[in-house]
């Protein structure tokens, strides 16, 4: 029974860490494309606006038509710079560093994460969000998401409002079901339940 | 999807099939069926509640393993702590095909 134990330890301890921790699709999921796009950037002229994703993703300048798709184990966030402050040169030769060093950026609370990965049977393949920005000071970005566009398989999109805290709805279409679904997912498993009492039922009388 | 796990439950089947032919070598088609029955009751449904319902694949794995230790002490007349030792070695084999096969 002890060395049964130890088995069903080591198992979990090589089996579990690669569900938690690896960059790996579980069963019944999938990755669709997703981005997120800020529309009203021309409305601050006098800033620059930066994106900066931590480990993967890196950084840049955010122009106005940008989608930006970040990698799903980044956590990426956005950064303001008055535009006298910012220096492209600077940027590029610090990196990681002029984020962590830069007095002068202007921090956002916003966490632009990819919406992925989702249920393998959903219908969704692309997820456009839409952010906003409310207002930019020297101390705070404050940048809030407003929309969603949700684009399907057949081609259909679904534009949806965010609520006032920026929280977003989730997409409306079901996914379509095909006339075999009810039979195989429910009448299946009780003809084999059906079929295992009456098997056990019978070795019982014997 | 449903193709998918069609062929995800003829693996399945396969493979526990395998698994309690290498433990107890006689009656195959006896244990074809079981694992054919046994499986059909348990994964159908569990992978149906996995993508619609509950995203827990570890935790659906336990139940699904608990379920059918109790099924196959049932159906082999086996003592529980073997019925045991058959499922967990027959659904740790399964849950890592089924990471290979959907990775």
């Amino acid at each position: 029974m002890k060395n049964k134990i130890i088995i069903l330890a080591v198992s979990i301890a090589i089996f579990l860490p690669s569900l938690v921790l690896a960059d790996l699709l579980i069963p019944g999921q999938k990755s669709i494309s997703s981005c997120h796009r800020i529309v009203n950037l021309s409305d601050y002229p006098d800033h620059v606006f930066l994106f900066y994703g931590r480990p993967v993703t890196g950084f840049g300048v955010i122009e106005p038509d940008d989608c930006l798709s970040f990698y799903k184990l980044s956590q990426n966030t956005i950064y303001a710079i008055a535009k006298e402050d910012f220096d492209q040169n600077e940027l590029d030769t610090k990196q990681d560093l002029y984020f962590q060093e830069n007095p002068k950026l202007i921090p956002s609370d916003a966490e632009l994460d990819p919406y992925s990965p989702i249920s393998s049977g959903s219908t969704l393949t692309d997820v456009e969000i839409t952010w906003e920005i409310k207002g930019v000071d020297t101390e705070k970005l404050e940048i809030k998401k407003t929309k969603v566009i949700y684009t399907y398989k057949d081609g259909t999109t679904e534009e949806l409002q965010a609520d006032p805290d920026g929280n977003l709805p989730p997409p409306l279409k079901k996914q379509e079901k095909s006339w075999l679904f009810f039979p195989l997912v429910f009448g299946l498993p009780l003809v084999a339940i059906i079929i295992i009492v009456i098997i056990i039922l019978k070795k019982r009388k014997k | 999807m449903l193709f998918s796990n069609l062929i995800a439950l003829i693996l399945t089947v396969v493979l526990e099939f395998s698994v309690l032919l290498a433990f107890i070598r006689k009656a195959p088609l006896k244990l074809l069926l079981y694992s054919l029955l046994i499986n059909t009751a348990t994964q159908v449904p569990a992978l149906y509640i996995y993508q619609n319902l509950w995203p827990r694949f570890i935790l659906l794995e336990i139940i699904i393993f608990l379920l059918e230790s109790f099924l196959l002490m049932l159906l082999l007349a086996a003592k529980y702590r073997k019925a045991l030792l058959l499922s967990f070695t027959a659904n740790l084999a399964t849950a890592m095909l089924s990471l290979i096969f959907f990775i």
